[in-house]
C-alpha cells in the first residue's frame, strides 16, 4: 500500500485531500500542517508520494521540495504541488524546486486521483 | 466522486474566522506603526491566499473573485513590486471587511451579481489603483531603494537556496540537452495550455540516478520537460482564474482614473523611504506544529466518561467498606485510593486539553477598538496582558460578549474626546487595557480605562428613579457599589443613545453572562481618572466543589464558591417583616433576606422555627441571601452535568451530577434563588401598596 504525505496549512483542504484519496483507495495518508512539519514527518516515514501546498507558514512548499530532494531517499519520490495559480511562473518555480507535477486548486477529486495514479504507477 | 460542500464550508468558515483575525491584526498594527515588515507582509499574503484558495475549493465564487484582487495587491507588496504606503492599511482593512460581508452573504445564498458589484466596485477601484500604482512608482523606487536586493532575498527564501548557480547551470545545459529528445524550457511555455489543471514535469529522474554525479542541479536540469494530460476536461470553478484576465483589462481601463494617483505615488514612496529605517522587527507568532484540532464535544464526552469513572470508583469504595474481613477490606480500599488518584490525574489532564490561551479572545478586540474609536473620533490605545493565560474553552463563548460590551462601553462613555482629555490634563490618546491572570484557583480578568470614570451618583439616582434600589439603599451604598449599578437592567447615563452602546441593555447582559459562568464583577471608578472592572471566574465549568445540604428529606449540592458563611441562628437574630411570612437575618448590623428552601421547592417542613435549622449565607454579585436548611453534610468535588432540555427548568436548580451511590444530585443555582427571592419581595411590596 502506497504511503502518502499531504502538506497543507488549511485543515479543510487536508480533509478534502484525505477524503478524496481515501475514496480512491489510498488510505495510508499522513497529514502535515506546513513545510517544517512535512519535512520532519518525511524523515521519519518513507513516503511513496508527497502532495504539498505552496504558500504555508514556517516553511513554504517549494522550500520543502528543495529540502526533500537533498535527502537520498526522496531523490526520485514523486512530489505534486498544489497551487491556486496556473501561471507559467508558478509552474516554472515548481519545476525548478524539483516537483514532479502540479495540481491546480480547487481540485476535482477524480483528477487528483488520476494524477496520483499516474505518478504511482510509473 | 464529489465533496459534501456544506460540510467543508463549515470547516472553511471556522478557518476563515481565524485567518481574518490574523490578517486584521497585522493590518491594525501596520496602521498604527505606519509600516509593514516583510514577515508581516508574508503572513498577510498567506492568510488571504489561503482564504482565496479554500474559498474557491468550497465553491464560493464571489468571495474568491473579490479576494483575488486583495490577494493580488498583497502579493505585489510582498514581492516589493509596489511599496507599502501607510494609506494602504485602511484600504486593505476595508477589503477584509468586504470579504467578510461577501462571505456571509454567499454562504447564506443571499448574494447576487448586483449586490456584489455594489459592495466591491468602489473598493476594487482603490485596490486596483494601488496595484497598478507600481507602474508609475517603480522607477522612482529603484532609484531610491535597493529593491533588487530585496527581491533576490525574497526569491531565495521562497525557492531553493542556490538559485544563482542553478540558473547558470540550467542555461549551459540547455545546449547539451538538444541531442536528447528533451524539450527545452521555452517550448514548454509555448505548449502550455491554460486549462490544464494538473500536469507533470516529465521527469527523467531515472537517467539521473544512473549518473553517479547526481546532485541537486542535475535533478533540476532533467526536469526540463513538462508532460501533460491531454483531453482533460476543464474544471468548473474557474472564476478565479478568469478574473485574472479580466483584471488585466480593467486595470487598463482604470488607467485614466489612476493617473491622479500615479502623480501622488512618488511622494508617498519617498516618504516611505524615510520611514523604512525604523521599521520595527516584529516576529510573527509561529504555529505550533504538534497540535491537532478536536471537536469540543469529544472532549466533553471524555470528561463525562471520566466523571462516570469517578462515580463508579465511589460506588466501589462504598461497597468495599462493607467487606467484613478487615484485612481484605483494608487492601481493597488502599488500591481503590490509588485508582482514585489516577482518575483525578486523568481529570486534570483532560481539563488541560480544554484550556486555550486568552489570546483567542483578545485577538477579536483590536479591530473593534479601531472601528469604534474611528467612528467616534476618539484616540484610543488598546493594550492586552496575559495572552498566554489559559481559560476553559467552554467559557470563551460566554465571556467574549461581556468583555466586548465592557470595552465598547469604555470606548463610548469612558474615554473622552481628544480635546476634552487635553483640557483635563491627560494625553489626547486614551488607553484601554485588559489583563488576565490565575490566582487563588480563580481566573481574574481586569479591564481598565483612563477615561472620565462612572458618575456613581448619577447612576444611583437613575436606579432610584427606576425603583431598582430604595432610599435606604441609596443612602447606605458605597461609591463603588453605586457605580456597579450600571450593570442593572435598563440603566444608561449616556445623554445620547448611540448605536455603539447607550441603551443600557449591554451592561445588564454583562452581569447576567458573568453570573451564568459562576463569576462575579467588581467595579472601581474615580471621576475624571478612569474605571477598573474586575471579573472573577472559576477556572472551569466542568467540575465544582460542592457542599451537600439537606432540606427536608432531600439532598442538594451548593457550590462552595457561593457560600459566605453558615450559622445556627438564635431567635433574636431573626426579624419578621411584611405579613410575617418573610424573615430577615440580622447579621452584624446587616439585614439579609432569608430564603426558605423547602418553601421554594415545595417540600414538607421538618422544623417550624428558623432557629431549629441552619442558615447558610450565600452571595452572587453583591446580593446576599440566607438559605434556611436542615443541616449541611459533607463537601466533595462534583462533575457538573447540564440538565437535559427535556426537563422543565425549576428556578433555583442549575445543573445536576451523579453521586457516589449512583443517585442524581441537584446543584443549586444561587443566582436563580436570589432572583426568586427578589420576585417574592416585589410581589409583597406590590400587595402592600394595593392594600
Amino acid at each position: 500500500m502506497a504511503k502518502l504525505l499531504i502538506v497543507d496549512d488549511s485543515t479543510m483542504l487536508r480533509d478534502m485531500l484525505n477524503y478524496a484519496l481515501n475514496e480512491g483507495g489510498y488510505t495510508d495518508v499522513v497529514e502535515a500542517v506546513d513545510g517544517v512539519d512535512g519535512l520532519a514527518k518525511a524523515k521519519n516515514i518513507n513516503f511513496d508520494l508527497i502532495i504539498t501546498d505552496v504558500n504555508m507558514p514556517n516553511m513554504d512548499g517549494l522550500t520543502l521540495i528543495g529540502e526533500l530532494r537533498k535527502i537520498p531517499q526522496y531523490l526520485k519520490t514523486p512530489i505534486l504541488v498544489l497551487t491556486t495559480e496556473r501561471s507559467d511562473e508558478m509552474k516554472a518555480k515548481g519545476k525548478f524546486a524539483g516537483a514532479t507535477g502540479w495540481i491546480v486548486k480547487p481540485f476535482v477529486p477524480d483528477q487528483l486521483l488520476k494524477a496520483v495514479n499516474i505518478v504511482l504507477s510509473r | 466522486m464529489s465533496f459534501d460542500i456544506s460540510k467543508y464550508r463549515e470547516m472553511f468558515l471556522e478557518e476563515a474566522a481565524e485567518l481574518f483575525e490574523s490578517a486584521d491584526n497585522v493590518l491594525l498594527a501596520a496602521e498604527n506603526n505606519g509600516s509593514l515588515t516583510d514577515d508581516e507582509m508574508g503572513q498577510l499574503f498567506r492568510d488571504v491566499h489561503t482564504l482565496k484558495g479554500s474559498g474557491a475549493s468550497v465553491e464560493l465564487a464571489f468571495f474568491a473573485e473579490f479576494t483575488h484582487d486583495v490577494e493580488n495587491l498583497m502579493d505585489k507588496l510582498r514581492s516589493h513590486k509596489i511599496e507599502y504606503q501607510p494609506e494602504m492599511a485602511e484600504t486593505l482593512i476595508d477589503g477584509l471587511d468586504v470579504m467578510k460581508e461577501i462571505l456571509e452573504l454567499e454562504v447564506s445564498n443571499q448574494i447576487t451579481r448586483e449586490k456584489f458589484q455594489n459592495l466591491t466596485t468602489a473598493l476594487l477601484e482603490e485596490i486596483r489603483a494601488y496595484s497598478n500604482g507600481a507602474v508609475a512608482a517603480k522607477p522612482v523606487e529603484t532609484k531610491q531603494e535597493p529593491v533588487p536586493q530585496d527581491i533576490k532575498k525574497e526569491e531565495t527564501n521562497n525557492t531553493i537556496s542556490n538559485e544563482k548557480e542553478h540558473f547558470g547551470f540550467f542555461n549551459d545545459d540547455l545546449n547539451s540537452q538538444r541531442d536528447r529528445k528533451d524539450m527545452p524550457f521555452g517550448i514548454f511555455e509555448d505548449d502550455d495550455i491554460d486549462d490544464k489543471n494538473i500536469g507533470f514535469y516529465d521527469d527523467e529522474l531515472e537517467n539521473i540516478s544512473n549518473n553517479t554525479d547526481a546532485n541537486k542541479f542535475k535533478i533540476d536540469e532533467n526536469k526540463e520537460n513538462f508532460g501533460f494530460f491531454d483531453g482533460m476536461e476543464k474544471i468548473s470553478p474557474n472564476s478565479v482564474m478568469e478574473t485574472n484576465s479580466i483584471e488585466l483589462e480593467s486595470s487598463n481601463e482604470n488607467k485614466a482614473v489612476i493617473n491622479n494617483k500615479e502623480e501622488v505615488a512618488p511622494v508617498m514612496v519617498s516618504r516611505r523611504v524615510k520611514e523604512s529605517s525604523d521599521d520595527g522587527e516584529k516576529k510573527s507568532i509561529s504555529n505550533n506544529n504538534n497540535s491537532i484540532r478536536v471537536n469540543l464535544d469529544k472532549i466533553d464526552l471524555l470528561m463525562n466518561n471520566v466523571g462516570d469513572l469517578v462515580i463508579t470508583n465511589a460506588m466501589l469504595t462504598q461497597f468495599s467498606s462493607t467487606i467484613e474481613e478487615s484485612k481484605t477490606r483494608g487492601s481493597v480500599l488502599e488500591r481503590l485510593e490509588l485508582l482514585e488518584r489516577h482518575i483525578r490525574d486523568m481529570q486534570d489532564s483532560i481539563m488541560s486539553i480544554r484550556m486555550v490561551p486568552m489570546d483567542s479572545i483578545y485577538s477579536k478586540f483590536p479591530k473593534v477598538v479601531r472601528d469604534i474609536s474611528k467612528k467616534l473620533g476618539k484616540k484610543v490605545e488598546f493594550k492586552h496582558y496575559g495572552d498566554n493565560v489559559e481559560i476553559d474553552k467552554a467559557m470563551i463563548e460566554g465571556l467574549t460578549d461581556p468583555l466586548m460590551h465592557i470595552i465598547r462601553n469604555s470606548l463610548d462613555h469612558g474615554i473622552e474626546m481628544p480635546e476634552d482629555r487635553v483640557k483635563s490634563g491627560k494625553s489626547d490618546t486614551g488607553t484601554i487595557s485588559i489583563s488576565a491572570e490565575q490566582a487563588n484557583g480563580q481566573m481574574i480578568i481586569t479591564i481598565e480605562d483612563d477615561g472620565k470614570g462612572v458618575d456613581s451618583e448619577k447612576v444611583a439616582q437613575k436606579a432610584l428613579e427606576k425603583g431598582q434600589i430604595d432610599e435606604n439603599q441609596f443612602a447606605s451604598m458605597s461609591h463603588n457599589d453605586k457605580a456597579l449599578l450600571i450593570f442593572g437592567a435598563g440603566l444608561s447615563t449616556a445623554d445620547q443613545i448611540t448605536d455603539i452602546s447607550g441603551r443600557g441593555v449591554g451592561m445588564d447582559v454583562v452581569k447576567t453572562n458573568i453570573h451564568k459562568l459562576g463569576g462575579i464583577i467588581k467595579l472601581d471608578t474615580e471621576l475624571g481618572k478612569g474605571t477598573v472592572i474586575t471579573i472573577m471566574l472559576p477556572l472551569t465549568l466542568a467540575i465544582l466543589d460542592g457542599l451537600d445540604i439537606r432540606v427536608g428529606d432531600q439532598k442538594y449540592i451548593l457550590p462552595l464558591s457561593s457560600i459566605v458563611e453558615s450559622l445556627q441562628p438564635t431567635a433574636n437574630m431573626i426579624k419578621k417583616i411584611g405579613d410575617g411570612t418573610q424573615d430577615l437575618l440580622m447579621l452584624r448590623e446587616e439585614f439579609i433576606p432569608v430564603v426558605k428552601l423547602h418553601q421554594l421547592f415545595g417540600l414538607k417542613k421538618s422544623f417550624e422555627k428558623l432557629e431549629d435549622g441552619m442558615l447558610i449565607v450565600v452571595k452572587s454579585g453583591n446580593t446576599k441571601v440566607a438559605l434556611s436548611i436542615d443541616e449541611f453534610l459533607n463537601q466533595h468535588q462534583v462533575v457538573v452535568k447540564p440538565l437535559d432540555k427535556n426537563f422543565r427548568s425549576v428556578q433555583g436548580i442549575g445543573a445536576a451530577t451523579v453521586r457516589g451511590d449512583g443517585s442524581i444530585g441537584l446543584i443549586l443555582d444561587v443566582l436563580g434563588i436570589i432572583d426568586a427571592q427578589i420576585k417574592i419581595e416585589k410581589d409583597m411590596n406590590a400587595a402592600k401598596r394595593a392594600s
